[in-house]
């Protein structure tokens, strides 16, 4: 499979969330803010493109008995390093993100896409892989953060957009209104790849 | 068995390697993320003691008597004592909670801050919200204080609470025995 496709599978065609429906845990629990969002989806990139790498690079001296750990503590050193430099270099997104960061470690994105990608292809696809999903988790994250947000809060990114005297839906930002955003979202994404493959 | 020597020798050099990229990711890191804590904490003691105009790291070995407490500041105003904010480490559900209690010279709990904690998100982390915060404020630090008695916990929200009271606790035993 060429290039291309790949990383328009892992955007748009394959996409984690919306496909996928992977990684449901973090993309409910921090899709409150369109900001804590996109932060998140760029960690969870940057992990799943470093982990791809590795993966990859290693897949001709990894036995398949030890697969599992090794992709296991090659994904949580990745998480634990970006912890570090989020830690200390992006201090106000390591406070919103809290315990989630970490918990990119058992985000089923990453081991789906060793398991199912980066065992099995070359560094270079497997790199394109990780940026396609990374990307296409971050989209989704963020289109669905950034609905929840505006009308859940009244605002976008942190700027209220909404007119003053707007009511917040404040059930949209707690978690059973992020299930009903995601149903929503998915079944208008559906239509609209339902729709491009079949032109 | 020469299987299995391979496997775990495979192992070993990849968590060897990990070991190391970690170890040098944090020692790159780890002077920023203690400064920019520093910072918070000197941000939130002038919270707590906001007519202090210095604060100084005591030395005073003594305060290690009592378990929880890591390190004490001196607020100082004008030269003299006013206050001394304790900071302690108690254990709350996931890990350890941070707390910064501050206590005038005359005994009295001006305000409390969480530092740092890893509770669970909407029910234990409202141990670091004003609501269950400001109820410290102006109690006395003559005796231990009782969850429920003295002070609500957060519903739900049981051994963070707990955690946040230890804390205080410890710093009013701190300041009763040793301080005073």
């Amino acid at each position: 499979m060429n290039v291309r496709k790949v990383f328009a599978d892992g955007l748009i065609f394959n996409n984690p969330i919306l496909v996928q429906m992977v990684g449901m845990c973090p993309t409910l629990a921090v899709s409150n803010t369109a900001m804590n969002g996109f932060g998140m989806g760029l960690a969870a990139t940057a992990v799943l493109i470093g982990s791809n790498i590795v993966i990859s690079m290693l897949r001709k001296v990894t036995p398949d008995e030890i697969r599992i750990p090794i992709f296991i503590v090659v994904i949580a050193t990745f998480v634990t390093m970006i912890e570090m430099v989020v830690h200390a270099y992006f201090t106000a997104l390591y406070d919103a993100l809290g315990i989630f960061l970490p918990l990119i470690v058992v985000n089923c994105i990453i081991l789906a896409r060793a398991e199912a990608f980066a065992f099995k292809n070359s560094v270079f696809k497997s790199a394109v892989d990780g940026l396609g999903n990374g990307l296409g988790f971050t989209l989704a994250l963020t289109i669905l953060a950034a609905i929840r947000e505006l009308f859940g809060s009244g605002s976008i990114f942190g700027k209220t957009v909404m007119w003053g005297s707007y009511e917040p839906m404040s059930i949209i930002v707690q978690p059973s209104g992020g299930f009903l955003v995601l149903g929503l979202l998915l079944a208008i994404f559906a239509t609209f790849t339902a729709k491009k493959a079949s032109v | 068995m020469r299987d299995i020597i391979k496997l775990g020798l495979i192992l070993l050099i990849i968590t060897a390697v990990s070991a190391g990229a970690l170890s040098i990711t944090n020692d790159i890191t780890k002077e920023i993320i203690d400064e920019k804590a520093l910072e918070k904490n000197l941000a939130y003691m002038k919270e707590i003691l906001p007519d202090a105009d210095d604060f100084e790291l005591t030395d005073d070995p003594g305060i290690l008597s009592v378990d929880g407490v890591e390190e004490v500041y001196e607020a100082l105003q004008g030269g003299n004592i006013s206050g001394y904010v304790i900071k302690t480490i108690t254990s709350g559900y996931g890990g350890g909670v941070t707390i910064l209690t501050g206590i005038n010279v005359d005994g009295t709990i001006v305000a409390i801050r969480v530092a740092s904690q890893t509770e669970t998100p909407e029910l234990g982390t409202k141990i670091a919200e004003d609501e269950f915060g400001s109820q410290f404020e102006g109690l006395s630090a003559e005796k231990e204080l009782k969850l429920n008695e003295d002070v609500d916990q957060v519903s739900g929200a049981t051994v963070s609470s707990r955690a946040a009271i230890n804390g205080v606790n410890a710093s009013i035993e701190l300041f009763n025995n040793v301080l005073k």
